[in-house]
């Protein structure tokens, strides 16, 4: 117990890297998710969607772990220094644009072509079709998959501890090393992890509002 | 690339494939074989294990898999009970990826309108046999999408593994890595390995839909 409460702080820190972490990934994945998603509209055949359909199957069947050594090592060898933490932000950022764009694209297959066409009949720029007209449309098809993926990311950026990323699992670990408790340190980093996670999940499982006037 | 020439890196990717292979195989069919009774045991309107059941489902949702996976490499052993690091690994992986097959699962049953148990039972089929027939065929189709992408988690989150002291692909690539330094190219072909290894799962998922011709939506 008294273990415990000496390394809370230091967990409580990794914590905060955990979730902060997280929001930069999860805000970059949702962002350029959608803009790939945007990319071509209409034009699914299209070189340029191949391209991007065949950089979202790379990055979402390649584990995280190998991706992120790919930045943590790869870069020093091509002479770029990422860091431990710019590794992992790039890394699960182009993994997560990868689902994310693949949860996009599947939204705005549910939205009729024609409301674009019609759009752009009235005169609107095709910026504020996209904004004003498709993207609050496809936000609330899409959150189910979108946060379900944002869940899983927090979950993931245990991973980073591989490239000694100060999150919680890292610091489980130098805790278990330092202690030899396993159950304690293990215990209280899976109580972090429900913690930041459940208020995600309850948000998710909560009924939609009716986004869409039928 | 001449490192890749070189026979002891190559039997080193070559036994780290064989390694994620067979966690891969193993963690997906013993998942799918559990999650079967759970899923239809979920069904009963009221169980005495469903709220064990629910409760496991939460944990090993909410617990990152590497967690898991530290829990029993490094907490077994204080129990008193030591097991290798693949077996550890194994039910690591095989706790996290049921859950999640569960849920898929359990959702495909959902799915199915309750009049058709109640037809069933109205036919005279018994409950084996209203499974067997009725309930299972569809509630994996409806299922099979996500219990496919799963399959390929599964094989990704097998690269955890190498973290806990197992020579699978990802290991092998980082042990080879710290001797010649030639990251890029290393990962670049361990990932070829993981992209052929979805591109066979995904192979099958188009199989198995193609032969569900009934019934489409």
């Amino acid at each position: 117990m008294e273990i415990a409460i000496a390394w809370l702080p230091r967990l409580l820190t990794a914590a905060v890297l955990t979730i902060a972490l997280s929001a930069v990934v999860f805000t970059l994945s949702a962002v350029f998710g959608l803009l790939l998603s945007l990319v071509h509209y209409g034009r699914e055949k299209s070189l340029l969607r191949r391209g991007i359909e065949a950089f979202s199957a790379f990055f979402r069947s390649v584990p995280e772990l190998v991706v992120l050594f790919l930045f943590f090592f790869g870069g020093p060898q091509i002479g770029v220094d990422f860091g431990p933490v710019g590794s992992t932000i790039i890394a699960f950022a182009l993994v997560g644009i990868a689902f994310d764009y693949q949860v996009f694209k599947g939204a705005l297959k549910a939205i009729p072509f024609g409301q674009y066409e019609a759009g752009l009949a009235l005169g609107l720029p095709k910026s504020v079709v996209f904004l004003r007209v498709l993207v609050p449309q496809i936000l609330p098809l899409a959150r189910k998959g979108w946060i379900t993926y944002a869940i899983g990311t927090v979950k993931r950026m245990s991973i980073a501890s591989a490239v000694s990323v100060s999150e919680i699992l890292y610091v489980t670990k130098q805790g278990i090393a330092a202690t030899n408790a396993p159950f304690t340190f293990l215990t209280l980093a899976v109580g972090l992890y429900i913690l930041i996670v459940t208020p995600l999940l309850v948000f998710n499982e909560r009924k939609p509002r009716q986004a869409v006037a039928r | 690339m001449n490192i890749l020439l070189d026979p002891t890196y190559q039997q080193m990717l070559f036994d780290g494939l064989v390694m994620t292979l067979i966690i891969s195989v193993v963690v997906i069919v013993v998942s799918n074989i559990l999650v079967l009774p759970l899923a239809i045991y979920m069904q009963r309107p009221k169980g005495v294990f469903r709220g064990v059941i629910v409760g496991y489902s939460f944990f090993a949702r909410a617990a990152p898999v590497l967690a898991l996976l530290f829990a029993l490499y490094y907490g077994l052993p204080r129990l008193g009970i030591y097991l290798e690091p693949v077996p550890s690994a194994l039910i690591g992986l095989i706790f996290a990826s049921t859950a999640y097959n569960l849920e898929f699962l359990r959702s495909g049953f959902e799915s199915i309108p309750a009049g058709q148990l109640d037809a069933a039972k109205a036919l005279g089929l018994r409950p084996f046999a209203t499974y067997w027939k009725v309930m299972i065929p569809q509630a994996y189709r409806l299922a099979a999408p996500s219990l496919f992408s799963n399959a390929i988690q599964m094989v990704k989150g097998s690269s955890l593994a190498s973290l806990v002291a197992i020579d699978e692909l990802t290991a092998a690539s980082t042990v080879i890595i710290s001797e010649t330094y030639k990251a890029i190219e290393v990962l670049l072909v361990v990932s070829v390995f993981y992209l052929l290894i979805a591109a066979v799962i995904i192979a099958l998922q188009y199989a198995y839909e193609s032969r569900q011709t009934f019934g489409r939506r």
